[in-house]
Parts: structure tokens; sequence; C-alpha cells
């Protein structure tokens, strides 16, 4: 029990979702909250049902999508260890929106759902911190609705420069897909092969380079280019 | 009572709601009125917004449009409703053009009286985040209806939201606002509203009076394809 507890307080501790919170405050949230371990593929959380708390990723990640019959789901999220998800049924009290399925063997810590709303009530660093979580999340899902119907090359374009990190050379940028291809494919609503085709497309125009899950992005701005470009130019010329 | 009219105003809505006069007072400061005319904008997508917003008077719509042409209306905002509250808090650009549909007025809080706020008031901060969590909410529902339902369902269900909750029998709706704006709405276009509405009506699911939107089928509307 003593060692679930250390396991769980550890978890807590990195979570940007808690960060500035203070110790008391954290340690009263890890003695409402208990470890779940799901296997790939397990749904932790399914559309309709109530959701008992914050979930945490401690490793691992999660798929969330909006469920249809197989082969045809609609993947709306990806997200690894250190987020959390969960946090708005829980604020609405409602049933959740989306399914949440485990990608591997994942490790999260769910706080429970009315331990969260009284600390809300009591820490006001914390109630701000979630203000920034829910409209971060806002923010990328007012993304999502208006990129949802660009042609998919625009699409990919999108994602590939919102997923960049600076490399290591000054002024390059390169993406790693942190999740299989036919999952990035499910994410951008596309056919896996229509995915290969663009990147394979991408590439030959030495927009990127890509090696494996890395993709080295040689042309940035041409890439923010094709993002926001005008119908009729979606394809790289 | 404060003498400021904006604090007077801000005072009624639900987003203060808890929140002591006084503090309300200080947050609206610095806040200012916007009149608009029919079809005027606040702010177009990219723009600075103002702060957090809330409609003081008028109605007003949020859009989005990927490609020229191709609009998307977020939704309407009826008197006393807030938004922006996202990018407001997030300082970013406005991430939608806010148009009024009517002559409106806006009551504007500049972001840093707003983010003070909410590291001193527990009620802000428990409104704040039922408003965010709320907006989430509309955001998904609007991203499955546009990726899954066809236009006919999507028309369908808008129609058996205005009539709300309770089922059975005739009940008569109105459009809120025009065809067009609910076209946007919805994702298509004018001409193809118009002919999902005949088409509805021929099946006497509905029937069609300029606005005025009577049910006549809603188990049956409800199904629809």
């Amino acid at each position: 029990m003593k060692a679930a507890m250390h396991l769980v307080k550890g978890v807590l501790d990195k979570l940007p979702l808690l960060e500035g919170v203070s110790a008391d405050a954290v340690r009263e949230l890890a003695t409402q909250s208990a470890v779940v371990r799901s296997a790939r593929g397990e749904v932790i959380v399914r559309r309709g049902e109530r959701v008992p708390g914050v979930y945490a990723i401690a490793f691992g990640s999660v798929k969330t999508r909006l469920p249809r019959p197989p082969g045809s789901e609609v993947v709306l999220g990806l997200l690894g260890a250190g987020t959390t998800f969960g946090k708005t049924a829980v604020m609405l009290g409602a049933p959740s929106q989306l399914d949440v399925v485990a990608l591997g063997d994942t490790m999260l810590v769910a706080i429970r759902a009315s331990c969260v709303l009284a600390m809300i009530e009591r820490n006001l660093r914390f109630a701000r911190n979630l203000a920034l979580a829910l409209a971060e999340r806002n923010q990328a899902l007012l993304a999502e609705l208006e990129t949802g119907k660009l042609p998919s090359a625009q699409r990919l374009a999108a994602y590939l420069e919102s997923i960049a990190e600076p490399a290591a050379e000054p002024g390059r940028f390169a993406a790693r897909l942190a999740v299989s291809k036919t999952l990035v494919a499910a994410r951008l609503g596309i056919k896996k092969e229509t995915l290969s085709r663009l990147l394979r497309e991408f590439a030959s125009d030495g927009l990127i380079e890509v090696s494996g899950r890395t993709i080295a992005i040689r042309d940035v701005d041409a890439l923010k280019r094709i993002a926001a470009s005008a119908p009729g130019a979606s394809a790289p010329a | 009572m404060s003498q400021n009219p904006c604090a007077r105003i801000a005072c009624t809505l639900a987003l203060f709601r808890g929140v002591s006069e006084r503090r309300v007072g200080t947050a609206t400061r610095a806040a200012r009125l916007v009149s608009l005319r029919s079809g005027d904008a606040l702010v177009r997508r990219g723009g600075p917004l103002p702060g957090l917003c809330v409609l003081a008077a008028g109605s007003l719509k949020l859009s989005v449009s990927a490609r020229a042409r191709d609009e998307r209306v977020l939704g309407l905002v009826a008197a006393g409703e807030s938004f922006g509250e996202a990018a407001a808090l997030r300082a970013v650009p406005a991430p939608f053009d806010a148009i009024a549909v009517s002559d409106a007025e806006v009551l504007a809080i500049p972001v840093d009286a707003v983010r003070l706020l909410l590291r001193r008031d527990t009620a802000f901060a428990r409104n704040l985040l039922d408003r965010l969590a709320a907006e989430i909410l509309r955001l998904l529902e609007g991203i499955e209806a546009g990726m899954l339902q066809r236009a006919p369902q999507r028309l369908a269900s808008y129609l058996c939201t205005l009539a709300g909750a309770d089922g059975a029998g005739e009940r008569r709706v109105s459009l809120p606002v025009s065809k067009t704006v609910v076209a946007g709405m919805l994702g298509v276009k004018k001409e193809t509203l118009s002919r999902l509405l005949r088409d509805l009506s021929d099946r006497r699911l509905i029937a069609v009076s300029r606005r005025e939107i009577t049910i006549l089928d809603r188990a049956r509307l409800e199904g629809a394809r």
C-alpha cells in the first residue's frame, strides 16, 4: 500500500497540471488516487460512461477516439506520459464523449473526481492550471474543426508543423511520430496508403526526409505554405 | 454599487456569479463596451481579441473559414453569454471571426484583468472552468457532426435541439437566425439547406413557413437520413 502511494505521488509530482501546486495539496490528491494498468488495446474510458476521475499517464500512451464501427474510427488525439485526460467530463459531471484506448502497456493514475472538484474550490493555483489546460484543449479542438475539411496534403503539412521541434542544428526542425503510421493516418482521417504517398511526395520535393518514424523537416516555410494554401494548390507542385 | 457601467453589466452575468461586486468592479475597470451594427466584425480570425468578451446585448456569430467561401459557423452567441475565454487565457489572436448578426454591444475585459481575477477568486475560476469545459463539449460535438453525420442528419438533429427535450407531439420552432447562417452552422450551402427542408416537408416530417418550422413527426425526424 505504502509502495503504491509512493508510486502515485511520484507520478503526480511530475505532472504539468500540478506544477506550482503545494506539496500538501499534491499529497492530498495522491491519497485519493489509484494506479490503473491497461494492456495494449484495452478501452480505459468508454464513450457514454461516467469517468471516475482525471487520469494521468505515468508511462505508455493512449488514443482518444470517436467510436465507430471497427476500421472507421476517428482518432482525435494521441497522448503520452505526463498528460492527462478526463478533465472535461469531470468538470461537467457528464459521461465521456470519447473512447480512450491504451496503445501499449500503459500505467495511469486516476485522481478521484470528487477530490479534483474539491481541490478547485480550495487551491487557486490548481484551478488556474486546470483552466489553462482546458483553454489549450479548446484551441486544439478548434483547429481540428477547422482543418477537418482540408485536403489531406494540407492536413499532413499542418500536422507535421504542429509536432515539429527544433533539431540539434540551428534553424532545422524534426518531427517524430510518436505512434505508428497507421495511427497517424487515422488521426488525420486519411488512408495509410495516402499518408505514405504524401510523405513520399513531400520527400521528393525536398520538404522533408523520412527515416523510420523520425522526419527531418528541410523546408519548414514550404510546409507552412502548404498548410495554409488555398484549394487547388493543395498538392505540392 | 459601482458607477462603472461595465461592472453593472458584468454583475448580471453567469461568468461572474458568486464574485463580489468589489472584485467585479476591479476586473472591469479597464473594460470597454464596443457597439456593433448588424454585419460589423468585432474581430477577424488572426486579429487581436480585445480580451474576454461578453455579449451585453444583441446577437453575434462565431465562424471559421478553412478556405474562402467555406464558412463554418461555430455557434451563435446570445446576450449574457461570454466567448473567447480560451484565446484570452492563452493570449493568442482570435481563432474565429466574430460578426454581429444584429446590432450588438460587447463588453471586452482585458486579458490581464481576467488573469488577475483568476489568480484571486475561486468562484470566478470555477465559473470559467465550467465555461471552458462546456465549450470543449460543444467543439467535440461539432467535430463529430462534421465528420460523421451526413447533412440531412445534421439538419434533423439541429431541429430537434431547437425543439428542446420534451418529445412527442407537434412542436413549432423558429430558426433563431437567417437560413444563410443556419446553413453555415450546418456546414452546407444555402441551396442545400432549402432542398433538405423541402425534402423533410415533402415527407411530412416538418412544415415550413419562412423561419417558422413545425415539427410534425419528431420520432421519424430523429431517425431521418
